[in-house]
């Protein structure tokens, strides 16, 4: 037998995570370490496993809707949108012009919301401080607007059936337009502290790198898969809810590195801007809520209903069995799926690149776990 | 006896569920409502006229008439449902099928959205397959359902798609349906030792592997 000497080098295996119970994502990553690289990567998952599916199938259709809140509550509003978009055409239940602007509205301050919390938690992950003060601030701004809109900040329980709970709160309007009209600056200044940033560029260009054509072998979707620069968007392929009478541009990435996801993500949140300004400014009157009958019945049947989340394509497939309880709800995470290739985004790079990794997925465990 | 009587409190409060569903709505109606109630009167006779969603068979989906004439073989039904295509296939021909759905170059469907799974509890063949597929080349979205039975084993497409490898571990975690050539078959959100399948039908909601908590959390076995 031959003996070991001080030059040997032997793959490692490091935990990474999870940190305690409370703290916003529970995942542990089994590292398997050569040196500093990373040779191989397990993720842990399932610490927040509640059995949402289960609940809902137990649960009326309306009772099911703040649970969905609670999977990805980053994005609860773009949660509810997506459920309920299927249950109302399962339904055949017509929302009014006004609530559908008003929805689309509320799905993209969402999305603006979701990405300021990914820009911020993803540059402190990087070492930028500043930026995560800088987000937090217009963060606080939409959340005041859910707030006085839905009564909530974080589970805000956005739509109803057939369409909102009320209508605008005096003075909402103004407030948005204030918010557009400077958010734009705004955004000017993440990009300055770290667009050109040279420590920036250093720990996000070329780090993480996939292929078009493998990030869909691997199922990406949403900001993940535009960055590899394919041009998918649940918004432009199957426009729902009423997108299409909008004008918006999608971003798309060449080298599907950590750095694209970067640009693209900052690029989405001047396009959902411009998306809130047309709504505001051709917001139509009328009701906010239609006609739907007072126990929620669907025929016997199936529906799977994709939108656009702010992580990238959010399912629900309902089936009916024409009872008030749904058959099955089976949500479709985008986040699960995106952490499945953490694993081949990590092997080859160095272990502290794994942060900025998993911080580019933009992974939410509420949503993987369900 | 308070334990005992918390779970009956429970079950009395999920079958009120669409009783409290009745006073959340009206009390909305009300408040939105600003035309008299009188006038709404009129709006039942629509409502007959209003057409109930159902399963229409489709014999000239361009898709599926496409498809390699040996694996066309296994397509059983190709139907509609609000405006989404549903192909119901037998297990046997199901992973020659996938393999010429995504290496076809007429449809490419080289996206995996989803699989799940369905549990109709009763049934011969008591378990749905669902894989929900879309082509970037066509733009389309298709379903994929196939029924196998209990003790049936499932060809894994995982070799096709790299995204069912989660997936399919998800269906096993929760449903107990295995897959043949799976890479990598274990339980994904619950723990590797759990006993039971949550999302099958005969799982209660408040089934809990009681072994595996007390030895775990080391909490004493509540009465259910």
């Amino acid at each position: 037998m031959e003996q070991a000497t001080v030059l040997d080098t032997k793959v490692l295996e490091v935990n990474m995570g999870p940190q305690h119970p409370s703290t916003h994502g529970v995942l542990r990553v089994k590292l398997k370490l050569d040196g500093e690289k990373v040779v191989d990567a397990d993720c842990v998952i399932g610490y927040l496993h509640r059995g949402v599916e289960k609940i809902s199938e137990n649960r009326s259709y309306i009772n099911g809707v703040p649970y969905y809140d609670r999977t990805d509550y980053i994005a609860a509003v773009s949660n509810v949108y997506g459920y309920l978009l299927g249950v109302e055409k399962m339904m055949g239940i017509e929302v009014p012009e006004r609530a559908r602007h008003i929805r689309i509205m509320m799905t993209e301050f969402n999305r603006i919301a979701s990405h300021l919390l990914w820009l911020a938690t993803h540059a402190i992950d990087i070492g930028a401080m500043t930026v995560f003060l800088y987000c937090f601030r217009e963060r606080e701004e939409i959340l005041k607007l859910f707030e006085s809109l839905f009564g909530a900040r974080l589970t805000t329980h956005a739509f109803r059936v057939a369409g909102l709970w009320k209508d605008l709160p005096a003075g909402f309007e103004q407030a948005v337009r204030d918010f557009i009209n400077e958010f734009p600056h705004r955004v000017d200044e993440y990009e300055q502290l770290l667009t050109n940033n040279r420590i920036w560029l250093a720990r996000t260009q070329g780090i993480g790198v996939i292929s078009g054509e493998e990030a869909i072998d691997w199922g990406l979707s949403g900001p993940v898969l535009r960055g590899s620069g394919v041009d998918y968007d649940v918004r432009k392929a199957r426009p729902y809810g009423g997108y299409e009478e909008f004008e918006f541009d999608v971003p798309l990435g060449e080298n599907g590195d950590t750095y694209d996801r970067y640009v693209i993500r900052i690029e989405e949140m001047r396009q959902s801007c411009r998306i809130i300004q047309q709504v505001i400014d051709g917001l139509p009157d009328g009701p906010v809520r239609g006609k739907a009958p007072r126990t929620l019945k669907p025929a016997v049947g199936e529906y799977f209903s994709t939108i656009e989340g702010p992580r990238g394509e959010l399912g629900y497939y309902i089936v009916s069995d024409g009872s008030v309880q749904p058959f099955r709800v089976r949500i479709r995470p985008p986040t699960f799926i995106s952490l499945q290739a953490l694993r081949r985004l990590v092997k080859g790079h160095l272990m502290a690149d794994v942060i900025a990794i998993i911080g580019t997925l933009d992974i939410v465990l509420g949503e993987i776990d369900r | 006896m308070s334990d005992e009587e918390k779970p009956k409190q429970n079950s009395e409060a999920q079958k009120t569920a669409g009783k409290t569903d009745l006073k959340e709505e009206s009390a909305v109606a009300e408040e939105g409502a600003e035309k008299p109630p009188v006038k709404d009167k009129p709006v039942p006779k629509p409502k007959v006229k209003k057409k109930i969603p159902s399963y229409e068979d489709v014999d000239d989906d361009p898709v599926f008439q496409k498809l390699n004439e040996k694996v066309a073989v296994s397509v059983l039904s190709v139907q509609k449902f609000l405006d989404q295509s549903i192909c119901t296939v037998s297990l046997d021909g199901l992973y020659e099928l996938m393999v010429d759905l995504r290496d076809n170059a007429d449809l490419d469907f080289n996206y995996l959205v989803d699989v799940t799974a369905l549990d109709y509890l009763g049934d011969e063949q008591r378990f749905c397959l669902v894989y929900q597929l879309y082509s970037y080349k066509l733009g389309r979205l298709i379903r994929i359902k196939t029924r196998a039975a209990e003790d049936e084993v499932v060809p894994s497409v995982s070799s096709i798609w790299k995204t069912a490898d989660w997936l399919e571990r998800e269906v096993y975690d929760l449903f107990g349906i295995e897959f043949s050539g799976h890479p990598d078959l274990r339980r994904i959100l619950l723990p590797d030792d759990w006993h039971g399948y949550p999302l099958r039908k005969d799982y209660d909601i408040k089934l809990q592997d009681q072994a595996w908590i007390s030895s775990h959390l080391k909490i004493r076995k509540t009465p259910v």
